[in-house]
């Protein structure tokens, strides 16, 4: 497509990139509600309204069974877009495709420019913008198609791969649903740039000083391990050569992810002073606590901090002590209290067998009251 | 639990009969005959029957009798079970007006573990886990009096699954950890997988321990090979050590002989030495001599000397010549004799033969005179020949020449000693010769002892090189000095006593005694190699499973890691358990107290003290524990009544609830008792729902009044 002049009135191409927005992915679990994941999305397409093309490399959304009302937003965002002349191109990833591994249909209908639906990628989709040309290669994502084998069809323009693979990973590494290009490959690439899709985490890659390819990550958190700012890329072309890239950070929720060892001395403070320290609204703190712990849990005392925060998960993995735990349990008229003095009493007396451990009773204990006795005997034979 | 609502039919009994239950007190009134009983235990079946066979009515009860029972658990899930002739019951969801057919207990899947349920089933189940069938008939049903036997009691061995279950689950826990327990006779996952370990780790410790005695006999090989190695090192350390010796005694050997060759030098040189002192002993005793013996040639000139020389060189050629003289005519003596006998001898010999010739008559005289004349003639020519031939040989020449040179020879002797004035005082040669004859053997001797004395004298070398050779002998000697002490550092560091004045038989002795050591030693290494090789012969027969056997340890070692681990679980869990059952024993203790205490209570309370001196905490406790005998019908009847009616405060306590089922309470009762039991029912009723089936209607007003 032939652009003219385009927003900025000069000879730049900018282009917009983006990847594993997972929209859909919001439900219980989910450390980041689905409404702000989308307003992150409508916050993407904003900030494509001032480029030239939006690239999206792969898993827009979640799934398949994404709801109505989603699309329909989709669908509305897409239409603004191309109402304002911005090309939207995307990649499919697994969570675009089918269980036969086709492209679901419902996304012809979403108003991209372009959907990369063919493995081949014989014929690239160009972009002419006065004298500049870039040219934009992708395939579905599929782990059996190598896309180190796609090569510039002309010798002339800007050569852009938008693929959604795993780039760089060590040998052995669990079976992917995506192509896995070694890094030893890196050098054998003939495009001009790789934009990617697939690893949550913001990477770009170089190659003696130039920069050729990047993951923009995923814009927001899908996981706890996805924490601090999220990004886009912005991509300036000049003269069919990248001028500039930058990284805006997009996400509406930050996600924070703390481990306590409770073992630790002064465990309690740390885990108050963490609390606070990255208190926000718009931040969702994931806290868990660990090792054995010497102290009764005040609930309580952190329950009390969901207010200063978007949400606080709080994961107890930690084992209270034999000791914690008859400082819990040991009162009251209960079996459980009964037993618990007990224990305080033979631990008193030096009647507790020499061979057993009282970490190990305290894990005993614990794993019955959290998991239940259906998961003792996994635990005894584990 | 609490029955919501129950439809029950029967032909000639229940018509579809629809009773609705209150959540409190319920009062179902028939009259004698009704069915109440039935019901009862119909709505009991319904919920319990088909659990182990259990049930309170018999098959043929059931085969013309259908039930329908809604019902609540916590929670305000309902559920709908229906039982109709001979057969499990039914168990439904109720949801939303739905119902959805559910299981009472859990299933187990195809794997074994339970299978998927629904939330409504996990309460159901786990209601149904908690409560029995027995558990609830002996806590919540109360049978008619009529039907209370002598062995009817309360077990408290069954109702203390509710007296000690409370919230924290840990009585239930308690039953749970008994099966878990390794050595749980009924199989536990853990005693398993310690049994499985156990095993694996046998089997391991004895493929090992085989591996050890198959290798034992190659480690008895690697052994005695490296035994048979250190000996060939140490007979070859030994070797080493021989041979330096020999070495060493070699060194002795070479320094020995180089003693003897500066001995030899020594001895020269001293020879030489004492050579040059004798000679010049010799020259002096030699001129002492010809001094003494002949002082007439002491004042000899040597130009004198060189005449009288002369002259006795002439004297020599005339004594020569005159020995030439003698012996011509010696030899011409010897020569006439000779002829002389050979003509002797010719003439003998002829005459001999003559005679033999004429004895033998050969030769006659007469007739052979001419002849013997002839011969005898010849015969005297030839001697005559023989003897005057040395007469008349030319031989007188030779002595004329010999006189003549004589002559001229005594002619210049005279010169000669004119010449150097010798004053012989002799005037004619004859004499001067006789005189010179004797003059010079003197002088002779003289001169011979001169030249003796001269050539011993040009014969003597030297002074600087007699120093030269002093020298010589002082060094000579240093170095032996040197050398002997070199020797007897390397005979100490021998250590051998027969080398404290090393010579040379003594070393070929000891090289004798060490090469037979050497040779010894290397027969001894050479057959320590021998069996060297044929112990790697067998070590190859043996192949290396090193690499297996350290797996078998490593593997070994990883289940011992893990035995230990799980037998520390499984000392906790005992231990555990054990504390557990502790603390379950006197809560026991205590909670029958507490039951025997509420119950007696009760007791008092329902019967006014009737039975005070009958029945007291001590017999209710008796009551629990063991079966009773002797007790009356009523007296039974009221007892069973208090204790169940004190399980409603366990039950709470417990999370429990089931409806207390009371079939014709009042039978024994007056009308104080049944408003005793009202209260006590009331008091009830608050805490799990009551049904009376009763045939008086006493209690029309206690709650929800039913009539079928």
């Amino acid at each position: 497509m032939d652009r003219g002049n385009q927003h900025m009135g000069n000879r730049e191409i900018k282009i917009l990139l983006t990847s594993d927005i997972h929209l859909g992915l919001g439900g219980a679990g989910a450390p980041v509600p689905e409404k702000a994941r989308m307003n992150t999305f409508k916050r993407i397409v904003s900030l494509a309204r001032e480029h030239d093309i939006l690239l999206i490399a792969g898993d827009l959304i979640d799934g398949v069974a994404l709801d109505k009302e989603t699309l329909d937003v989709i669908r509305a965002e897409f239409n603004g877009l191309r109402e304002n002349n911005v090309e939207i191109l995307l990649t499919p990833g697994p969570g675009e495709l089918t269980t036969d591994k086709t492209v679901a249909p419902f996304l012809f209908d979403l108003r991209a420019t372009y959907i990369f639906t063919s493995p081949e990628a014989a014929v690239p989709y160009t972009f002419t913008k006065e004298d500049q040309r870039v040219y934009f290669y992708g395939i579905p994502s599929s782990y059996s198609h190598d896309i180190a084998k796609i090569k510039k069809t002309s010798n002339d323009g800007f050569h852009i791969g938008l693929f959604h693979v795993e780039f760089e990973i060590e040998n052995g590494g669990p079976r992917e649903s995506v192509f896995k290009l070694h890094k030893k490959s890196l050098k054998k690439l003939e495009l001009d740039f790789y934009a990617l899709g697939h690893n949550h985490n913001f990477k770009m890659f170089k190659v003696a000083d130039r920069i050729i390819g990047t993951y923009p990550g995923s814009p927001e958190a899908t996981g706890f391990g996805e924490t601090g700012d999220r990004y886009v890329i912005s991509i300036s072309l000049k003269n069919n050569e990248i001028f500039q890239i930058k990284r805006l950070s997009v996400n509406s929720v930050k996600i924070c992810d703390s481990v306590i060892d409770c073992s630790a001395p002064e465990s309690q403070n740390a885990m108050h002073k963490i609390l606070d320290e990255s208190k926000g609204k718009n931040v969702v703190h994931r806290l868990t606590l660990t090792g054995f712990r010497d102290y009764v849990l005040n609930r309580e005392s952190i329950n009390q901090y969901k207010d200063l925060y978007l949400d606080v998960v709080f994961c107890d993995e930690s084992i209270p002590t034999v000791n914690t735990q008859i400082n819990e349990y040991g009162s009251g008229e209960s079996i459980r209290g009964e037993f618990y003095r007990n224990l305080k009493e033979d631990i008193k007396k030096g009647s507790v067998p020499a061979e057993v451990d009282l970490d190990t009773i305290a894990k005993l204990l614990h794993t019955v009251s959290t998991l239940g006795y259906e998961h003792l005997e996994e635990w005894l034979c584990g | 639990m609490r029955i919501k609502r129950c439809a029950v039919s029967r032909p000639g009994l229940f018509e579809n009969t629809a009773i609705e239950f209150s959540d409190g007190v319920n009062i179902i009134y028939g009259r004698n005959g009704s069915g109440k009983s039935l019901l009862a235990r119909a709505m009991m079946d319904a919920l319990w029957a088909d659990t182990a066979g259990e049930g309170l009515l018999t098959d043929a009860a059931w085969e013309s009798l259908h039930l329908e029972m809604l019902f609540a658990l916590d929670h305000e899930k309902v559920y709908k079970t229906v039982k109709t002739r001979t057969g499990d019951s039914s168990f439904f969801c109720i949801e939303n007006d739905s119902a959805a057919p559910c299981s009472r207990s859990r299933k187990k899947g195809k794997k074994g573990g339970p299978e998927d349920e629904s939330p409504n089933e996990t309460d159901l189940h786990s209601y149904f886990d908690k409560v029995d069938f027995t558990t609830f008939t002996q806590s919540s049903f109360m049978p008619s009096p009529s039907d209370i036997g002598p062995d009817s009691r309360v077990d408290f061995s069954v109702i203390k699954n509710i007296v000690l279950s409370d919230t924290s689950g840990f009585f239930d826990l308690y039953k749970k950890l008994d099966d878990i327990r390794a050595d749980s006779p009924r199989g536990s996952a853990l005693g398993k997988k310690l049994s499985g370990l156990e095993a694996k780790l046998k089997d391991i410790t004895k493929e090992i321990k085989i591996f050890e005695i198959q290798n034992s006999k190659k480690d008895k090989l690697i052994v005695e090979k490296r035994n048979v190695q250190q000996e060939i090192d140490r007979m070859k350390v030994e070797l080493s050590l021989l041979e330096d010796k020999k070495d060493t005694m070699e060194e002795i050997r070479k320094n020995l002989q180089k003693i003897e060759r500066l001995n030899e030098e020594l001895r020269s040189i001293k020879n030489e030495v004492d050579g040059e002192q004798e000679k010049i002993a010799a020259i002096s005793r030699m001129k002492q001599e010809i001094s003494d013996r002949f002082p007439e040639f002491s004042g000899i000139e040597p130009e004198s000397g060189e005449t009288l020389d002369r002259l006795q060189e002439i004297f020599i050629e005339i004594r020569n010549i005159n020995e030439k003289i003698d012996s011509f005519h010696a030899r011409k003596e010897r020569q006439k004799k000779m002829t002389r006998k050979a003509a002797v001898t010719i003439g003998t010999v002829y005459l001999t033969l003559l005679a033999a010739l004429i004895y033998t008559g050969s030769v006659t005289i007469p007739e052979s005179i001419r002849m013997i004349g002839t011969g005898s003639g010849a015969l005297f020519a030839l001697c005559l020949a023989l003897v005057g031939y040395p007469y008349a040989a030319p031989g007188s020449k030779v002595l004329d020449a010999l006189k003549e040179n004589k002559r001229i020879l005594g002619l210049k002797m005279k010169e000669y000693a004119d010449q150097i004035q010798f004053h012989h005082g002799r005037d004619n040669l004859g004499e001067l010769y006789e005189f010179l004859l004797q003059y010079f053997e003197d002088y002779i001797e003289y001169s011979d002892k001169n030249r003796e004395i001269k050539e011993l004298d040009r014969s003597l070398k030297d002074s600087a090189y007699l120093d030269k050779i002093q020298n010589k002998l002082k060094e000579l000697k240093s170095q032996e000095e040197t050398i002997k002490t070199i020797i007897n550092s390397a005979a100490a560091s021998l250590n051998i006593n027969r080398l404290k004045n090393p010579d040379f038989t003594v070393l070929d002795e000891l090289t004798d005694e060490i090469d037979s050591g050497i040779a010894g030693l290397n027969d001894s290494i050479a057959a320590k190699k021998n069996i060297l090789v044929q112990i790697d012969s067998e070590i190859l027969q043996h192949p290396d499973k090193t690499g297996h056997y350290k797996r078998l340890c490593e593997e070994k070692d990883e289940i011992q890691a893990v035995l230990n681990k799980l037998y520390a679980r499984k000392n906790t869990l005992d231990y555990v358990i054990g504390l557990l059952s502790r603390t379950i024993e006197k809560s026991e203790s205590r909670q029958l107290k507490k039951i025997v205490g509420l119950a007696h209570e009760r007791f008092t309370l329902l019967t006014e003290n009737q039975f005070v001196g009958q029945v007291d905490e001590e017999s209710i406790r008796r009551f629990l524990t063991a079966p009773v005998e002797g007790l009356n019908p009523s007296l039974m009847h009221f007892i069973m009544l208090s204790l169940k009616l004190s399980l409603t405060d366990f039950l709470a306590e417990a999370g429990l609830s089931a409806p207390l089922i009371l079939d014709d309470p009042f039978l024994f009762m007056d009308d104080e008792k049944i408003d005793n039991l009202r209260e006590l029912v009331l008091d009830a009723s608050e805490k799990r729902q009551v049904i009376i089936f009763t045939h008086k209607k006493n209690a029309a007003d206690w709650g929800n009044y039913r009539e079928i």
